[in-house]
């Protein structure tokens, strides 16, 4: 097989035991690698109704038939299993160069079951594959974590382990790799914890055959392209946070819990603030010329100190504009501190918006905390941020995250989330298209299984008013499958969602990788299948369209000013046509004639 | 007239003083446009994919007034 190294690791964590498998043809032609693998993994083996911190739970780590092929943006992984924050299944992914030496060790996939009685990592060099006790590096966080690993076994293992939240089974732990990377989402790091598993060293030194190399010396010329783009040039100069003045002048970008969507000190937290108060280099992953990545250390002279890597446009808005910090420094130890501790940053910030605004209802007071959470207080954020991760005091009950601490105080919908997940930094009421992707999404509020910025705010292909819902089902199905594919394959969905072509030139390498010949049809049909797939393992967990919900702040609380003013989501109307769209039952369940269709069974 | 002009991301190599960095005040004639000010900075319309002014879409045609506060945003993406 081209692309594909051919075989998935299998490691027992209860018993120790190792193998390794054969990589199935068929389904690798299927559901291809990385999420789409991974979940077909899932939806063959995991008991639906486990608990996911149970031993019973699988922890997947899969890299897709793309990735360290040469093309572009291929240095991505993801990790597929039952979310413990949500309840669904999830895919978290990550870039950095973890994924690079995953695949060079010669495996497509690892997937990790039981429970360690004690705490171990996982030794990957090559074809030597070991557990190690990890007793000593227990407790560590994850930069330290990284160097006693690299230390115990050899200078060039890329390292993915995870912090005190996730030993601490925090419900958006995250798995942190190459000391600075996250697999953020959907508390990826307590199912780790719950395993006592600490982290995967992996060195690797093997080559990826790929059907046709000339063909896919196109990626250089395809680069190039891009980063003579305005995404190539923007992104590489400013990252991420270039979307702060973006979707500020949008009236997009959440603040104060998602009451509004401008913020006023949004120009102290930007991509250009960042270049000249924090940045020390612009950063990539394995295989990009984007760089978008943001190396930084806090001035000196400023009340918080520290350096790392940060923030990403979602922490401006999670723990900046959406608790109303405009304190660049603040919110960059922020970042740090959540790197540290193994925490998603995005959920992190979606709970204590979601405390500030409880406190400020007095249904959470000083006694429940230790300390006032108003909004704005960087320092207490900081506090709570520390406590959550060493789930110590109220860090423990807000570790479990913030619908259920809505929940516990009789306000659920005070939570900014679907299904129990905190939503990205693109304001539901005023993006029509992105509300009915984080109604659907099998994860919950993300932004990663699927986005809409390319239509409803750059206007590409065909501008589409983000304001209104009019073809916004038929483009949300679009843009998850796409999303979906790309994951698959291993590749970053920067270049490839976000640039018009991007589909297209995913199919050109495919076909040069693998040698069979793939359409840009065949290509979305393959997202389809997986997103598909997703739903209906959720579906045997329990889920159904009733949980496709959004909180009553974007149904039925309008924008108060700005672009957008009067605006809500429209859901059920939305759902109705969706649903239909996608061929599956009014109460949003894939059907038995379209799994047919797609071959799942 | 004084205005306001704020250039987002790449767009603020455009500002007429080095020092500017967030925002600037432009002098401009009575009844000018926002295409007459973007002409002043030279800011490419390719390059431009939402005008507001006091946080309020707008186009070229917009005619401004003293205070107004411009803001021109790039692109998120290209291709």
């Amino acid at each position: 097989m081209y692309g594909w190294m051919g075989t998935i690791l299998r490691v027992d964590l209860s018993s120790g035991k190792i193998e390794r498998e054969p990589l199935d043809e068929n389904l690798a032609r299927e559901y291809v690698g990385g999420r789409g693998l991974g979940m077909k993994i899932l939806y063959d083996e995991l008991n639906p109704g486990c608990d996911p911190l149970s031993p019973e739970n699988i922890l997947i780590f899969a890299n897709g038939p793309l990735t360290l092929t040469g093309a572009l943006s291929s240095g991505r992984y993801m990790v597929i299993t039952k979310s413990p924050l949500t309840g669904t299944i999830c895919s978290s992914n990550s870039g950095g160069y973890f994924p690079a030496a995953f695949k060079t060790a010669g495996y497509d996939a690892i997937v990790l079951k039981g429970k360690s009685e004690k705490p171990v990592y996982l030794w990957i060099d090559d074809d030597h594959v070991e557990l190690r006790a990890a007793g000593a590096i227990w407790g560590k966080d994850t930069r330290e974590a990284d160097r006693a690993i690299k230390r115990e076994t050899h200078k060039d293992a890329r390292v993915a382990c995870i912090g005190p939240a996730g030993e601490n089974l925090v419900r958006f732990a995250a798995i942190i790799n190459d000391a600075s990377r996250a697999a953020a989402r959907s508390g990826v790091g307590a199912v780790m914890g719950s395993k006592n598993l600490k982290g995967i060293a992996i060195r690797g030194t093997k080559g990826v055959r790929v059907h046709d190399p000339e063909e896919l010396l196109r990626a250089t010329v395809v680069a190039d392209h891009i980063k003579k783009t305005e995404l190539g040039e923007a992104f590489g100069e400013f990252g991420t946070p270039l979307f702060v003045d973006i979707m500020n002048a949008n009236n997009i970008m959440p603040t104060e819990n998602f009451r509004e969507g401008f913020f006023e000190d949004g120009d102290e937290i930007n991509g250009a603030e960042i270049i000249d108060r924090t940045l020390l280099r612009a950063k990539s992953c394995y295989a990009c010329c984007i760089n978008c990545g943001r190396n930084t250390k806090i001035p000196e002279g400023s009340k918080y100190s520290g350096r790392g890597d940060g923030p990403e446009y979602e922490t401006c808005f999670s723990l900046g504009s959406n608790i109303l910090v405009g304190d660049l420094d603040a919110l960059t130890k922020m970042n740090y501190i959540c790197n540290e501790l193994g925490m998603d940053t995005m959920d992190a910030g979606c709970t204590v918006s979601a405390i500030m605004e409880l406190f400020e209802e007095g249904l959470l007071n000083e006694e429940d905390i230790g300390f006032p959470m108003k909004w704005g207080d960087a320092d207490n954020t900081i506090r709570l941020l520390e406590m959550i991760g060493h789930a110590e005091g109220f860090g423990k009950e807000a570790g479990k995250g913030g619908y259920y601490l809505a929940g516990k105080c009789g306000r659920p919908e005070l939570f900014m989330g679907s299904k129990g997940q905190g939503f990205a930094g693109y304001h539901p009421r005023g993006m029509i298209g992105q509300a009915l992707i984080y109604a659907t999404s099998p994860e919950g509020g993300n932004h990663t299984t699927g986005n809409t910025i390319q239509p409803e705010i750059n206007g590409i292909p065909e501008p589409m008013d983000p304001l209104t819902g009019k073809g916004k089902p038929a483009l949300a199905i679009m843009r998850q499958d796409e999303s979906a594919i790309v994951e698959a394959c291993g590749l970053c969905v920067f270049p490839y969602m976000l640039i018009e072509t991007g589909i297209e030139i995913l199919a050109e390498y495919y076909t040069a990788v693998t040698g069979k010949y793939y359409t840009e049809w065949d290509i979305r049909k393959m997202g389809e299948r997986i997103f598909n797939l997703e739903r209906a393992l959720n579906h045997k967990i329990g889920f159904t369209g009733k949980d496709d919900t959004l909180p009553r702040r974007m149904t039925e609380e309008p924008h108060t000013e700005g672009i957008g003013e009067g605006n809500v989501v429209h859901l059920d109307e939305l759902l109705k046509e969706y649903y239909e769209l996608r061929g599956w039952t009014p109460d949003g369940v894939p059907s038995e004639e379209k799994l047919a269709e797609l071959g799942i069974s | 007239m004084l205005v306001t002009i704020k250039l987002a991301g790449p767009l603020r190599k455009l500002y007429k003083e080095p020092a500017s960095r967030k925002k600037e005040e432009a002098e401009i004639p009575e009844g000018s446009s926002v295409g007459d000010l973007l002409e002043v900075y030279d800011v490419p319309l390719k390059s431009v994919r939402l005008i507001t002014v006091n946080r309020l879409k707008a186009n070229v045609d917009t005619r401004l007034s003293t205070g107004d506060e411009i803001n021109v945003i790039p692109p998120a993406a290209g291709g």
